[in-house]
């Protein structure tokens, strides 16, 4: 409990910093005793997993503080075995079932399955229902949502479900429609300036306002990337200065440098080194939507108005097969690869112009 | 020159004239009666000749001459079959004073006559038909001849006289009845066992030599059992009936030939009847099996290689027959043995004979003969196997390989000869298919091969190979096969010459009455690669439909094209490369149509098809795509406006997508779909110049690299502290979490001693533990490859967040880390506890916290070995002040203040004397007896 | 006979006692007796479970009712009031005048029958 982003995380739902409101209404939810399944999306870093813990924290008490990290062992019906790891308190079991890849669905079945048929030992003194919280439900197989859409009704008396992703678009209507969906929005550069500077006060430190706009301008809207952002300043240099560089992560320089690289060169040679590159994005556990997103962000910059259309036409149709297939490399290349023929295009023509 | 080849392969060619006789010349068995191995061959042979006689004698049979199309043959055989009988009587006479060979051979023959009650029965079946057959005048000259010999012989037994004649006639019959089609005019029918037989049917010319013969050897006065003047003419007569063969052959062919010119004629004439015969018996027969090579002569493979596969098992004799066997060969070999090297123990041993062991085997135990299907293989181990006297035990890929069936075959095979079988010639094993064959099963036959060279002299033991093992594979070198390629004389078959097959096609063609021209042949051959079996086959299947072969025919026909495997190198480089314009020998049937299948195979279509066949040959869509994407980058091609790149990669991107899809729904019915991307690139990017191809494995790196760094983040992730684990996944440990984290973990920290650190350098120093703890990270101490020790971050997540060629981030100092390392490993011991007590965990209570850890029980102590050890390494380095030599008493001795700290703590906490000592279980309470004045 | 028993003052002003039932012996360190020793502490928590800590241990027992209680006695003379309860032999003699004083009346006990507990010092009592 010692990086800032831990250790300043508010604990009730009272202490939340930003959409006050919508923590009122939640606790308006949880007060009556009850609530139904619940869907929290939103962007990463805003506190999606910070309000369901406050969330469960108003509901059961101080109890599912107390956590502890089990190892969960399924069996396939193809006789291979799996491990994943669950963070559980007495109250609620939290796993990430994308953690197993294709073998998602089984985990589902069989987890909640055990969760949910195991009642309560003192109904009296606790709630009369546990709580499974899935995390990354927009990476579940259909398979999985699938088998997830029966087990919701099934054991409504004894678990309800919280499921937390980044996006609903990747989750089955029929879940969806089975949830309460609970958006989070993302800070705004403001809210998560205050809250920066409150931190640092709270550490005894004195932010200058300029930084602290300039980290949540860097964050990209991502309070605890704000918020590691603004201790990694700290251990650089203390007292903070205004003006004072925020080092940005390695994987984003890199992929801005990659992008200058497609710039400035549209040639096979160049596009083997692009490849070589995207590799070590790769490899470096960057995802490969992740890698695409940055790339365009970048490459737009570089366009004029209309070019932009189409490159980001492009990226989108090379985003979406990228989804549906295998190898991110090929879909990758092949994206760098159309915005060098659509840049040279652009290029040639404008030379031609000329003359 | 010459001479020296002659030297050279002076036994070879021995070897070779010996084959050019028919095998089983008389003057052979003959010798066999003096092997040691084979001694009860003869009897077998003979026995087995028997069998095959049966047949012969059938057409006096009422039942079974009905089934002779051409009865008018019929008195020929028998008359000639008589004939032999008589001089075989002749020759009998003359070796009866020969007893020893008489005496050899006849108890050899009731061996198995009595451990085979159906070959006994064969034999009574024969014996009242000899009598009749030989009884009864069938042509006055013979008849004449019979007699003449039977008054001159003295026939004491009659019935060993019949057995005898049995024995002798097996020389002359065995030529006569074959199972295999004979060249020439031949008679089909059923043997004895059910087994189809031909026979030959002969010239009044070749009988004529043939009695003359009888009176030459009447003649001859000889000392020997064999004298060398009669093996010599029966060389001559053997050779003589090979030429009369070869003539009556080509007579065969030209009125074939004739036949098939007016073959629109209305009449055929008796030998049309013949002919058509021959066809009908033969019908069911596949022309493969039909023209098989039965000669050394007749193989089609390249003579060197033949040559020294035969030279190889030449090598076995030796071991397998006796030493006196082949004299004249080994004489021969003594003279060039020298000259190989291979062979030189194996001569050198065999001048001394008798006194060495028997284990003069050649070096190399087994042969592995490796080539593409169709080039005679397995043909040629058989030929020459049986032409070197073995007996072919075969075990291929249709037969159980597992090691235990494995192991028994092949002990079967090379340890035991064949005692109840007919055939009682040693062993030879081929192996086919061995490249299929399981890793154990190999691994036992290379066991097999290697004791054999450990326990040389213990013959009594078993397990030794004795005899020649031949495998064959398609691919030596898959796996399986690398150690028994090193022990294995490995012969490589080169593709046949296509001239060569062509002829011998066209042979095949004219004796089919199948009207072709060399040039389809050629082009036939084209396009089966040089494979004898498809060219047959197809050539068969042709013959079906229709009499003329013609090059269109061969062009636009589908079958006959092989699938045969490709190396994933060729198949890029017929990707990358255009091909050379060529004369196009087969074209699409569609392209025929649109009249442009004169067009070489540079054509579109052409190539089309050439790429596509060769990403079918190779099997492995998934490496051949891979291929392609590592390397048509570095392919030279004009395309500036980048639109063939896009277009190629949106190929790829279907392909992955394609694959994607039949991997998740199993569905493979797309599966068709992606070769095509093969043809794709081609279009785009295949030059006049050949790239240089690597083979990809990038892809299979990443992949290996991407695995490990996950790893890393899970290994980091699994014991985190559950607060800190739950807001957290990999994706975002990865993007958000870890880069900050690594500037954050890595303070400015002065380089002196703690001890002198303000309160807010300790408790800055004391938060970072903290976090390091909280992540689960810690230094631990390494050796770099140049020998010095550095603390590396573990898990080593710093990798997964440093990017190649970016900035170096600022390191801690080495002293730094191992002050961060120790505290971090007495921490999380002492995690909880300080924790719990809040605020005082500062440097400066490091003392007080030494103390704390003292009272963790002892269970607990045990996890932190680090701690003692780093540590006073650490006090050394820093120390000048008196007051760490304090603190490193408590580190150092554990034990010792376990010890004294109940001392500590009984002044400190609960001062008393007191103690409770609890007795577990039972009550030491004893009820008393009180007698009532004790109260008074 | 008569033994008389004697309750001072009124009924209800009796005091009332408790016996300490443990489960083995207190002993000492460094042979000294046990007379006049400070013995440890004997707590209620809230929720009335007795608490006794001797030395390093602490104990957790439980308050038992008696099935018929106990009174504690004390034996007096009439005519030497000061001879102690223990003097016997002296006693014998002039039974007649033996009597009873009851000093306290004994309806608990506390049982402290589970195995004592090692107390870590510093660290917070678990409660």
């Amino acid at each position: 409990m010692s990086l800032w982003v831990d250790k300043h995380r508010p604990n009730s739902l009272n202490k939340l910093d930003f959409h006050k409101e919508q923590a009122a209404h939640l606790k308006k939810l949880v007060n009556s005793g009850d609530f139904p399944h619940l869907i929290v999306y939103g962007p990463s870093g805003v506190g999606k997993k910070t309000r369901i813990m406050c969330l469960l924290r108003e509901l059961y008490g101080s109890g599912v503080e107390k956590l502890r990290i089990e190892q969960h062992n399924f069996t396939t019906p193809s006789k291979k075995k799996m491990d994943i790891s669950t963070i559980s308190s007495n109250y609620h079991i939290e796993v990430n079932p994308s953690d197993v890849g294709n073998n998602d669905r089984v985990v589902i079945q069989e987890l909640i399955k055990t969760v949910a048929q195991t009642n309560q030992l003192e109904t009296s003194s606790q709630k009369s229902f546990k709580v499974v919280i899935l995390t990354e439900v927009d990476r579940l197989s259909v398979d999985a949502q699938h088998a997830l859409r029966r087990t919701m009704e099934k054991y409504m008396a004894t678990c309800r479900l919280i499921l937390c992703c980044n996006s609903t678009s990747k989750v089955i209507p029929a879940i969806r429609s089975r949830c309460l969906g609970v958006r989070v929005a993302a800070p705004s550069i403001e809210q998560i300036g205050q809250i920066l500077q409150s931190v640092c006060k709270k550490e005894g430190l004195s932010l200058p306002l300029e930084l602290a706009t300039k980290i949540a301008k860097k964050s990209n809207r991502n309070l605890r990337r704000a918020l590691l952002m603004c201790e990694a300043c700290r251990v650089q240099q203390y007292p903070f200065r205004p003006d004072q560089e925020v080092t940005e992560p390695d994987w984003e320089l890199y992929l801005k440098e990659t992008a200058n690289l497609i710039v400035e060169q549209q040639s096979p040679k160049r596009l083997l080194e692009v490849r070589a590159r995207l590799y070590e994005l790769i490899t470096h556990c960057i995802p490969a939507d992740v890698i695409m997103r940055g790339l365009l962000q970048e490459l737009v910059k570089n366009c004029d108005g209309e070019l932009k259309l189409e490159v980001v036409q492009s990226a989108a149709y090379y985003e979406h097969r990228l989804q549906t297939g295998q190898k991110a490399i090929y879909h990758l290349e092949a994206f760098v690869a159309k915005f060098m023929a659509i840049y040279k295009r652009f290029f040639e023509e404008g030379i031609a112009d000329l003359f | 020159m010459e001479e020296e080849f002659d030297f050279d392969y002076a036994d070879e060619l021995d070897a070779m004239e010996d084959f050019e006789a028919p095998s089983y010349s008389p003057q052979k068995s003959k010798r066999t009666l003096c092997f040691e191995t084979p001694k009860s061959k003869t009897g077998k042979e003979d026995l087995n000749d028997s069998i095959n006689l049966t047949p012969l004698e059938s057409p006096a049979d009422p039942v079974n001459g009905s089934l002779f199309h051409s009865p008018s043959k019929t008195p020929k055989t028998r008359l000639s079959r008589s004939e032999k009988r008589g001089r075989s009587q002749d020759e009998f006479t003359l070796l009866s004073d020969d007893e020893d060979i008489y005496e050899m051979s006849l108890p050899s023959l009731d061996v198995p006559a009595r451990k085979r009650p159906r070959l006994s029965d064969a034999k009574e079946i024969k014996g009242p038909d000899d009598g009749d057959d030989i009884a009864p005048p069938v042509s006055p000259s013979a008849e004449d001849k019979i007699l003449a010999i039977r008054t001159k012989k003295n026939v004491v037994n009659g019935n060993e006289s019949t057995q005898r004649n049995i024995t002798q006639d097996y020389d002359f019959e065995r030529k006569r009845v074959f199972r295999r089609i004979p060249s020439g005019d031949f008679v089909g029918t059923t043997g004895y066992e059910g087994q189809k037989v031909y026979m030959k049917i002969k010239d009044e010319i070749e009988q004529d030599i043939e009695f003359s013969n009888v009176g030459k050897s009447v003649k001859k006065t000889q000392l020997l059992a064999v004298s060398l003047d009669e093996l010599k003419d029966q060389l001559e007569i053997e050779r003589q009936q090979k030429l009369m063969e070869e003539a009556e052959r080509l007579t065969q062919e030209i009125h074939s030939n004739l036949r098939e010119d007016n073959l629109d004629g209305s009449e055929a004439d008796d030998e049309d009847e013949i002919t058509d015969n021959v066809q009908s018996d033969s019908k069911g027969l596949l022309w493969v099996e039909k023209y098989a090579p039965v000669q050394y002569t007749d193989l089609l493979s390249e003579e060197l290689i033949n040559r020294t596969l035969l030279h190889w098992l030449k090598l076995w004799d030796h071991v397998v027959f006796n030493k006196e066997v082949s004299t004249k060969l080994k004489d021969k070999n003594k003279k060039k043995g020298n000259d190989k090297d291979f062979k030189k123990k194996k001569f050198g041993a065999d001048l001394l004979e008798e006194e060495l062991d028997k284990f003069n085997r050649p070096v190399q135990k087994v042969a592995l003969l490796n080539g593409p299907p169709g080039l005679g293989k397995t043909t040629l181990a058989h030929i020459l196997a049986r032409h070197a006297g073995y007996n072919m035990v075969e075990i291929n890929a249709s037969d159980d390989r597992s090691v235990d069936v494995f192991k028994t075959k092949i002990e079967a095979a090379t340890q035991m000869k064949s005692v109840l079988e007919a055939d009682p010639r040693p062993n030879c094993l081929v192996i086919d298919e061995i490249d299929g064959a399981p890793q154990p099963a190999i691994n036992m036959l290379l066991n097999l091969i290697k004791k054999t060279d450990e326990g040389s002299g213990k013959k009594k033991e078993g397990g030794i190979l004795l005899r020649p093992i031949i495998c064959i594979c398609n691919d030596q070198y898959v796996p399986s096969l690398r150690l028994l390629r090193q022990n294995a004389m490995v012969i490589t078959f080169p593709q046949t010459e296509p001239a060569k097959l062509a002829s011998r096609l066209y042979e095949v063609t004219r004796k089919e009455s199948l009207k072709a021209d060399m040039n389809s042949l050629l082009a036939l051959c084209e396009k089966t690669d040089n494979d004898i079996r498809s060219c047959l086959n197809t050539l068969q299947f042709i013959h079906r439909h229709c009499k003329e072969l013609s090059i269109r025919l061969i062009q636009t026909m589908n079958v006959g094209q092989k699938d045969s495997q490709r190396s994933l190198f060729s198949v890029w480089n017929d990707i990358f490369t255009l091909p050379r314009p060529k004369r196009n020998r087969f074209l699409n049937i569609n392209d025929l149509k649109n009249e442009e299948w004169k067009v070489n195979n540079t054509s579109d279509a052409a190539r089309f098809q050439n790429v596509l066949q060769a990403t079918y040959s190779s099997g492995e869509y998934e490496k051949v795509i891979q291929g392609l994407f590592e390397n048509y980058l570095e392919c030279k091609y004009k395309d500036p406006k980048m639109e063939g790149l896009n277009f190629a990669l949106d190929w790829l991107c279907f392909v992955d997508r394609t694959n994607q899809y039949i991997a998740h729904k199993q569905d493979y019915c797309l599966l068709p779909y992606i070769p095509y991307v093969t043809v794709t690139f081609h279009m785009l990017f295949a030059s006049n110049q050949a790239p240089r191809i690597q083979y990809p494995h990038s892809q299979y790196e990443a992949s290996v690299k991407l695995t490990k760094s996950q790893n890393l983040v899970t290994a980091m992730m699994t014991d985190m502290i559950p607060s800190v684990r739950k807001y957290l996944d990999q994706g975002k440990t990865v993007l958000e979490v870890l880069p900050p984290l690594m500037d954050i973990i890595m303070p400015t920290l002065r380089p002196i001693n703690t001890q002198l650190y303000s309160t807010r350098e300790k408790e800055e120093l004391a938060q970072l533990i903290r976090i390091m703890i909280a992540y689960n990270m810690t230094y631990l101490q390494e050796k770099s490859p140049d020998g010095q020790y550095i603390y590396s971050l573990d898990p080593k997540v710093d990798e997964v967040v440093k990017f190649l060629g970016m900035k170096q981030q600022r390191q801690l100092t080495y002293a730094a880390k191992q002050l961060i390392a120790r505290e971090t490993s007495e921490r999380s011991v002492g995690e909880e506890v300080s924790r719990n007590r809040g605020g005082s965990t500062s440097l400066s209570s490091s003392n007080q916290s030494k103390t704390d850890e003292a009272f963790i029980p002892n269970h607990k102590r045990r996890l932190d070995p680090k701690a003692v050890s780093v540590a006073p390494e650490e006090v050394i380095v820093r120390d000048f002040f008196g007051r760490i030599i304090k603190r490193k008493t408590p580190e150092a001795k554990p034990k010792q203040t376990a010890g004294g700290e109940e001392v500590k703590k009984k002044k400190n906490v609960l001062n008393t004397d007191v103690w409770f000592h609890f007795k577990g279980g039972f009550s030491n309470a004893v009820r008393r007896n009180v007698r009532v004045q004790d109260f008074l | 006979m008569q033994i008389p028993i004697k309750i001072p003052g009124g009924p209800g002003q009796c005091p009332e006692w408790a016996i300490i039932d443990l489960q083995g012996g207190l002993e000492t360190r460094n042979n000294v007796s046990l007379n006049g020793r400070f013995m440890g502490d004997l707590h209620f928590t809230h929720k009335n479970v007795p608490v006794l800590i001797i030395g390093h241990h602490i104990l957790y027992g439980k308050v038992c009712d008696l099935e018929k209680p106990f009174a504690v006695l004390t034996k007096k003379h009439s005519d030497t009031d000061n001879d102690t309860v223990l003097d016997q032999d002296n006693t014998d003699k002039q039974h007649t005048d033996t009597h009873y004083l009851v000093k306290a009346i004994i309806r608990r006990r506390l049982l402290f029958k589970t195995r004592p507990k090692p107390i870590i010092a510093n660290v917070p009592k678990k409660l």
